[in-house]
């Protein structure tokens, strides 16, 4: 496996290991990229936090073009909310009574949207916003192309925009869809963004048409964006793996640098293979193996807590630290409680990873 | 067994707090997603494992990475174990605070923090750890010598899996000679992980390459006892693995841990363990032809799991999600609550703060996971303060 090309030096850092090392001048350098892309478009980017569920990265994201964030969870915007960060959108169905509850009550002091794609969970949050004496915004979830959440024709948002309409502490401030992540290997990219944006244009324009206020059409991820600001009918994009980047996305003409590393330890040594501290208990998985950064590698094989290494001579020696970028950012700081921050190479805060574990 | 100590009474009662409106509540009602423990199928677990021990000469090493609970680490003990395994410094020292006196890192240590921390550690526990290279030995000692402490350290073996571990017997000679000749150790046996066998279902051809690793380990041990190194410890294998290497000649201890929590990857390799640990999630989204749960790769980990009732398809997992076929004969709806069975539990795991233990349905407590992530939070401070 070969080494990430990268501009960053990578230095080695005096870390107790398995450790998480956020690069901040990589971090702003992507976000301040984000910010000219978006320029000239009319539209907004609303990052999504779910990305590293670390307030203090959320917080640095926020300003010019990015007028808000975008969460999965109630937990995560609860987790915004807690250091001051007020314009939340979490950009999923809301359904049991306690987590409705806990969107009504953060409305009260924060503009809070969520996304339905039922009537009865948007009954429940009129009711709850009535009791709790604020508003939530609603947007109608659309299935765009994930065949995940989301409302499946134009007949069943008009349908479900009528009961918003009549419901009070709720406010329909337009519609959301996802598309997911669409790689360049898919043989058919163009066509499922084509038609995943056209079904958002059919919805907005029948929805408008009969009378409902649209302000908003949110949709896109990191991988779909130039196509997403390209798309007149889209608003505001949700993008969030942007700032800290993954390596298959690197493939994509997009302005963004990987600024995240996992260092581990080389913990035993043996001819043409060592074996690191860290493994899937602080790695994500999802997108395989990690990629080396500083190294070449033959083959990477991850264990609970080690990463088994084959390379060449002449091996690093026991006790000195290696570097690799996780192929899943998301899921990696989900297993970690702080971050490491460093500016030019050196170690200069570590911050709380807060809403690690915020599923509910 | 000790009672357990305030690092760990403080952490069961923050999560008690945490949690105070479900202690009682059925299961059904929890909020979600939630990492549900099934108290009668834990114990059920854990006797059938000690009735096994109880006719084989053999000790019981519960490893506890899987589960990262010194709750269920105690009743592990309780039915029978000796001691338990730690992958990490942290978990040894959780382990000893939760009053279990004999904690073996079954994993190398390298790095100034986690070795003051372990040889701090075995100023107050029996404390052992696997060593594969004369640097781990001299930075042991060096370690051992300055906390005044003796650490116990077993020659790590590879055994066929090729990641950690000495490969041949005279590297584990002279690796075992280095340590008892270093102050501040002791030469406590072998310790190897045959964990190359896990991965064959096939369970004839799994006991053949089991029996082969482990006559490479127990040969090993009669050439160290030759040279007048005798092995207080010969300790192997997994749930994969547990049985024949506990019914081999020269084995002393085995090491398994997930047959206590159980998941669908282990199930494979013995069904006689039952699912102990699931994910409660919700029904958040109702399609025609899907149900859409709250539930996904964040919370059940990346080898996803299955839904057993009802019985449905998996479509997809993602990050928050959890995707089944579910056509208009099932009757789930919106805020209805399944059990997913994680196909690898110590990923779930590591994305919980607690587990929900439920006894007849209802929870009857919350337990803490700890340590839950890679990092010292403050362990090594406790153990500089003598606290």
């Amino acid at each position: 496996m070969r080494s990430l090309a990268t501009d960053s030096t990578w230095p080695m850092l005096d870390l107790s290991t398995p450790a998480l090392v956020v690069d901040l001048d990589v971090f702003d350098a992507n976000v301040g990229a984000m910010a000219r892309l978006i320029a000239d478009t009319g539209k907004t980017v609303r990052p999504h936090v779910k990305t590293h569920r670390t307030p203090e990265l959320a917080r640095r994201q926020l300003g010019g073009p990015a007028v808000g964030l975008t969460c999965a969870t109630v937990g995560e915007a609860e987790s915004m909310l807690e250091v001051g960060l007020d314009d939340l959108l979490i950009a999923n169905e809301v359904v049991d009574e306690a987590k409705i509850d806990r969107v009504a009550a953060m409305a009260r002091g924060a503009g809070v949207t969520v996304a339905v794609d039922d009537a009865a969970p948007a009954e429940a949050l009129s009711r709850s916003a009535v009791r709790a004496g604020s508003t939530v915004g609603v947007l109608i979830d659309v299935d765009i192309l994930l065949h995940r959440c989301g409302v499946g024709s134009v007949d069943e948002a008009l349908a479900l925009a009528a009961v918003i309409e009549r419901l009070p502490g709720v406010e329909l401030r337009g519609i959301m869809g996802y598309e997911g992540r669409v790689r360049l290997t898919d043989p058919d990219r163009e066509g499922h963004i084509a038609r995943a944006y056209e079904a958002l244009t059919k919805t907005a324009t029948a929805l408008r048409a009969a009378g409902f206020r649209v302000d908003t059409v949110s949709a896109a991820g990191t991988s779909t964006l130039r196509e997403a600001l390209a798309d007149p009918v889209i608003t505001e994009v949700q993008a969030g793996v942007y700032a800290l980047m993954e390596p298959e996305l690197l493939v994509m003409d997009l302005p963004f640098k990987c600024a995240v590393s996992l260092r581990g330890t080389v913990i035993s040594r043996h001819p043409g293979r060592i074996v690191l501290d860290a493994g899937r208990r602080v790695v994500g998985m999802e997108y395989g193996a990690p990629t080396p950064i500083g190294f070449e590698a033959h083959s990477i094989v991850m264990g609970d807590e080690h990463a088994t290494i084959t390379m060449d001579d002449p091996l690093p020696e026991l006790g000195s630290q290696l570097a690799l970028v996780p192929g899943q950012v998301r899921t990696t700081f989900n297993l970690h409680d702080h971050v490491w921050v460093t500016r030019r190479g050196e170690v200069v805060d570590s911050w709380p990873i807060s809403a690690r574990g915020s599923s509910q | 067994m000790q009672d357990p100590a305030p690092l760990v009474t403080e952490a069961h009662d923050r999560v008690r707090r945490m949690y105070a409106a479900d202690l009682g509540r059925a299961k059904e009602e929890l909020s979600t997603p939630a990492l549900l423990l099934d108290l009668d199928i834990l114990r059920a677990n854990l006797a059938f494992m000690a009735e096994h021990m109880a006719g084989v000469p053999v000790d019981l090493r519960a490893h506890v990475k899987v589960h990262k609970s010194p709750h269920i680490a105690r009743l592990q003990v309780e039915h029978g174990a000796t001691g338990v395994g730690c992958a990490t410094v942290w978990e040894a020292i959780v382990m000893a605070r939760a009053g279990i006196r004999d904690v073996m890192v079954i994993n190398e240590v390298v790095g100034a923090e986690r070795l003051r921390a372990l040889a701090l550690l075995a100023r107050e526990a029996e404390v052992k750890v696997a060593a594969d290279d004369p640097v781990h030995v001299d930075l042991l000692s060096d370690a051992a010598t300055a906390a005044g402490s003796t650490i116990g350290v077993v020659v790590d073996v590879d055994e066929g899996m090729h990641r950690c571990g000495v490969a041949s017997p005279e590297e584990a000679l002279a690796l075992a000679q280095r340590i008892d000749a270093a102050p501040g150790l002791r030469f406590a046996g072998l310790t190897g992980y045959e964990g190359h066998c896990s991965l064959e279902f096939d369970e004839a051809k799994r006991h053949v390459m089991a029996r082969e690793a482990m006559a490479l380990l127990t040969g090993i041990a009669a050439r160290l006892a030759e040279a007048g190194l005798p092995c207080q410890i010969v300790s192997a294998a997994g749930t994969g693995t547990w049985e024949v290497t506990s019914r081999y000649p020269g084995v002393t201890e085995i090491q398994p841990g997930s047959y206590a929590t159980m998941d669908g990857h282990h199930r494979g390799l013995d069904p006689r363990f039952g699912w102990a640990t699931t994910v409660l999630a919700s029904v958040i989204s109702r399609r025609s032809d899907r149900i859409i749960l709250d539930a996904g790769s964040k919370t059940v980990g990346a080898a996803q799991g299955v839904l057993a009732d009802p019985p449905l398809e998996k479509f997809r997992f993602d990050e928050e999600h959890a995707i089944f076929l579910a056509d208009d004969t099932c009757g789930l709806q919106i805020g209805d609550t399944v059990e997913i069975n994680c196909n690898y539990t110590p990923f779930a795991v590591s994305y919980f703060e607690a587990y929900h233990v439920v006894e007849d349905g209802r929870v009857a407590d919350v337990w803490p996971v700890l340590p839950r992530g890679p990092e010292s939070q403050g362990l090594l401070d406790m153990l500089e303060r003598g606290a």
